[in-house]
């Protein structure tokens, strides 16, 4: 067993804190992803696990061992943690050949070099590189490199698998088949990993699931589904795809349900609460361009806001369209596959998929 | 689970003999003991009334009061403070303007120019000092040549202050010359482009524009120059001996060996004061210039900048420039040449009928000369590979860990540059008084060798520190992550990795400390002698050919180990 618990991890640089009391819990052989922008607090995270930064405070758990409690006075050195990191550089050792560097792990434990070239020889041929053995790492292309560096990682059977940007260096081709394998990698060897990315195609596409942070606070967790369809955070909403930001004002707040009226438009919208509690004041609603239906069936009216607007433009992107509408003083972009004419468009925006948040679009 | 992952015992991984923390702690304190350490015993000599070595004696200021009082002390003074003026303004002016002309013009070879300038850095101080005695003293072989020959009047005496300063600037400029070239490489091209477009021609941009943005490099290397002046030794003791020109150094020279009873006291107040002055020279020239200047790398980096073409001045610029290198360093270094393999070097006597090997003979018979070589070599060869270990090491806990005090590490490293030789000298005498009152350990060679070592560190420490910042620490924590305790990750990955470096830090130090020899001055006893301080002695008692073929040997020494070092490593000279 090897979950992983991270309680109320604080650190500061200086003047800036870059984790607020972070909490972050990983089951046993689940790949969650650590997402957010750069200065999120991701890495920091990351490396805290790893014990390569001393944060300021908290408890790290891995399994039955505690790597890091602030309050008991442990702080495991790097060395004893046993997690296997895969960096954003790679970190490939230049001057040992490929087998050398994943059986590097294996040789400070003492095994003896039968067993040890056995080891490598399995762990070379999981990543793919048997034939590559021999080699240096100059002579390997980016996506070899970081396959040693994920063997190397997994030599030793870490507790944990932390990968740090593994894709950025990758070129984009390359990048989508490395996560695809890495996925799969990854659910065959089942080990509980921990990944840091700021791409959330990556993010969405790899993730059991995914933690989404912002200057250094935990904004979400929640499976790739659930952070995309339901944010509960308007940085969350904003962050993850394309959406459509409104301000409006509350007029009524009906439990899961509120109106917000939009300046410039006559009739309230109504638009589903994220977050239990009452609601008023400056909203924003939130609703992704392809959720929003065009000319929706009048049976349905009572799962939508239907609204005729002005459309102010066209794009023709190939397997779909965009609109941009006129809502109030504002606009509204619209992704569809039917496309239609006209100077205006009638709308409808599904109760379930509007989001009211508290605050203002600049608040995101 | 797969197979892959089946190997359920969590074995431990080896671990170093050393706990981490006891390692980095004993690094750092053998730092702080042989570099800070030896300051202590010298000032505390100098507030006391009586020498270390005998017992009783009291705290007093009475030291710095003779030596305030001390008319001779204030002559010293004047004659090092305007030497030191004289050769900075000299270098400044001279490496820039060569700096300028190598990189900005159409110079003809002025890429041979630019390696020729460097030169004088490499060649060991005391052979060329020699080679212009030969040379430009009044009795010397251009001075008799032009007197008898041309009516060119001999207008400069070497063996005055400015005649000194002369010679000082041709060894400084090249220091000036190498910060100046560095800025100027790395300046941006599109800064004087964009006055260009402005509408200025080359000359004006270069002068409106690149030549105000060089203040920094200029005050930099002035400030290193005028340091360096303010405690050289050997120059005043060659030249400066026989008008009784004293300089701070040699007046504590004479004060120490030539003076009976010696002035211990005395002159170790004049250390301490000369260590204090070059000291707040140094930390301003830090101040002012941050960190990304103390590490200059000086490599030669093709720019894009525009060239300034010098139209019908370009034939006696080049003239002019090599008249310069032949009179500062050819000339010199054939004077050394002849003074060694000639009975006797003057105009009157074609130098081809009293070629001679005797000289070299009498450094093969004398005891004394041949100890000397092999003392020279045993201490550099050792020395700098201990040095070397030890910059490396030390090196790693200030850059390379989280040791608690590693920030003070790189202050220990930096300061024995700020050291005059012959204050750490004093310093290591001092110390050896002090801890070892049999006096055993003062009189053998290691004495000398660590001294040297310890000066030296700077230097190595600025050859091996870039390399050591280029190297991505993520392959230091890729090896703490995969089980590697610290000082494992560092000898099996960073160290390892860093053997180029160390290579080029050991070639450096071999050629400082075979060269060095003011810190030997208070050090040497009968059977611990070095080249350097050997030559000094003679020279001064009066023996000139030996001492020629000595730094004749010495020369070609260091330019073998540094073509091969060049060669295999790509050693650069630095400053």
């Amino acid at each position: 067993m090897s979950e992983l618990t991270i309680t109320d991890l604080t650190k500061s640089f200086g003047a800036t804190l870059a984790l607020d009391h972070v909490s972050v819990h990983a089951r046993d052989g689940e790949l969650l992803t650590l997402l957010g922008p750069s200065g999120c607090g991701k890495s920091t995270t990351l490396w805290s696990i790893a014990g390569l930064h001393r944060p300021d405070g908290g408890r790290i758990v891995v399994g039955d061992a505690v790597l890091f409690d602030d309050s008991a006075r442990v702080d495991l050195p790097p060395e004893d943690r046993e997690c296997g990191v895969v960096f954003q550089s790679y970190a490939i050792w230049p001057h040992m050949t490929v087998a050398e560097n994943v059986g590097y792990p294996l040789k400070l434990r003492r095994q003896k070099k039968g067993p040890r070239a056995a080891r490598v020889a399995e762990v070379l041929d999981l990543v793919e590189l048997s034939h590559l053995a021999d080699r240096y790492p100059h002579q390997l292309s980016g996506g070899q490199q970081q396959r040693v560096a994920l063997a190397r990682a997994l030599a030793h059977p870490p507790r944990l698998l932390l990968l740090d940007e593994p894709f950025s260096n990758l070129d984009a081709k390359l990048r989508e088949r490395a996560r695809t394998w890495l996925r799969d990698l990854q659910r065959d060897v089942g080990i509980t990993t921990v990944f840091v990315t700021h791409d959330q195609d990556e993010a969405l596409s790899m993730s059991d699931r995914i933690v989404v942070m912002q200057h250094g606070v935990v904004r979400q967790v929640g499976s790739p589904e659930e952070i995309y369809e339901s944010p509960t955070d308007l940085f969350v909403a904003d962050f993850i795809g394309t959406i459509n930001l409104v301000e409006g004002q509350v007029v009524s707040d009906h439990g899961d349900c509120a109106e917000v009226t939009v300046a410039g438009h006559p009739s309230p919208l109504r638009a589903t609460k994220t977050v239990p509690g009452d609601l008023k004041g400056t909203v924003t609603l939130a609703v992704r361009p392809e959720a929003i239906v065009i000319d929706p069936r009048p049976a349905a009216a009572a799962h939508f806001n239907v609204l005729t607007l002005p459309v102010l433009d066209r794009a023709y992107l190939g397997d779909h369209v965009r609109y941009r509408v006129r809502l109030g003083e504002g606009t509204l972009t619209i992704q569809t596959s039917t496309s239609v004419s006209g100077g205006e468009l009638t709308i409808g925006l599904p109760v379930d998929r509007t989001f009211a948040f508290a605050g203002s679009p600049r608040d995101a | 689970m797969t197979a892959t992952v089946a190997h359920p015992e969590h074995v431990r991984p080896r671990r170093s003999w050393l706990p981490t923390t006891l390692t980095q702690y004993l690094l750092w304190l053998g730092g702080l003991v042989v570099v800070v350490g030896p300051i202590v015993p010298v000032v505390w000599a100098s507030l006391w009334s009586t020498p270390l070595y005998e017992a009783g004696g009291s705290l007093t200021l009475a030291n710095y009061g003779d030596l305030f009082t001390d008319a001779e002390w204030w002559d010293a003074v004047r004659n090092s403070v305007t030497f030191a003026v004289l050769t900075t303004t000299g270098a400044v002016v001279l490496g820039t303007g060569m700096a300028v002309l190598f990189t900005r013009t159409d110079l003809p070879a002025r890429r041979l120019f630019g390696g020729a300038v460097l030169l004088p850095v490499a060649v060991p101080g005391l052979p060329l000092i020699l080679g212009w005695a030969a040379i430009y003293a009044p009795s010397g072989y251009v001075t008799r040549w032009l007197e008898e020959n041309t009516p060119v009047p001999i207008f400069w005496d070497l063996y005055s202050v400015p005649g000194m300063a002369m010679l000082a600037v041709g060894i400084a400029a090249p220091v000036v010359y190498l910060l100046v070239r560095g800025s100027l490489t790395t300046q941006d091209a599109a800064l004087e482009q964009a006055a260009r477009t402005a509408g200025a021609t080359p000359l004006r941009a270069l002068v409106s524009v690149t030549v105000p943005l060089l203040r920094p490099a200029l005050l930099n290397s002035g400030l290193i120059v005028f340091a360096l002046a303010l405690e050289v030794l050997g120059l005043p003791l060659i030249l400066g001996s026989s008008r009784d020109i004293d300089f701070i150094s040699t007046f504590l020279y004479d004060r120490w060996l030539n003076t009976s009873p010696p002035e211990q006291g005395l002159v170790s107040a004049g250390a301490v004061v000369l260590l204090a002055v070059v000291t707040v020279l140094l930390v301003l020239r830090d101040r002012m210039t941050g960190d990304a200047a103390r590490f200059q790398t000086v490599g030669g980096k093709a720019t894009g900048a525009a060239s300034i073409e010098l139209g019908p001045l370009r034939w006696p610029l080049f003239g002019l420039v090599g008249v310069y290198l032949t009179a500062i360093l050819v000339l010199p270094l054939v004077g050394l040449l002849l003074t060694a393999f000639t009975t006797t070097l003057t105009p009157f006597v074609d130098p081809w009928t009293v070629l001679s090997t005797d000289h070299f003979r009498t450094i093969v018979e004398d005891e004394v000369f041949s100890r000397s070589i092999r003392n020279s070599l045993l201490v550099s060869v050792i020395g700098a590979a201990l040095a070397t270990a030890a910059i490396a090491a030390l090196s790693v806990v200030a850059h390379r860990s989280s040791f608690r005090h590693r920030g003070s590490l790189q202050y220990v490293l930096l300061y024995p540059r700020a050291m005059p030789g012959l204050v750490s000298g004093m310093a290591f005498f001092w110390a050896f008084v002090v801890l070892d009152p049999s006096g055993r350990a003062r009189a053998s060679l290691w004495a000398v060798g660590l001294a040297f070592a310890v000066r030296s560190l700077a230097l190595g420490y600025s050859a091996f520190y870039p390399a050591l910042a280029a190297l991505g620490e993520d392959l230091d924590r890729a090896a703490r992550t995969a089980g590697a305790d610290w000082w494992t990750s560092m000898r099996t990955i960073v160290l390892r990795l860093l053997r180029p470096a160390m290579a080029v830090s050991f070639v450096l130090l071999f050629v400082a400390m075979l060269n060095d020899y003011d810190p030997a001055v208070f050090l040497v006893t009968p059977g611990t002698e070095v080249m350097g301080l050997t030559m000094l002695k003679l020279w001064v008692a009066g023996t000139a050919g030996p001492v020629a073929a000595l730094g004749v040997i010495q020369v070609v020494i260091t330019f073998t180990v540094l073509g091969v070092g060049r060669a295999l490593f790509g050693v650069s000279p630095r400053v």
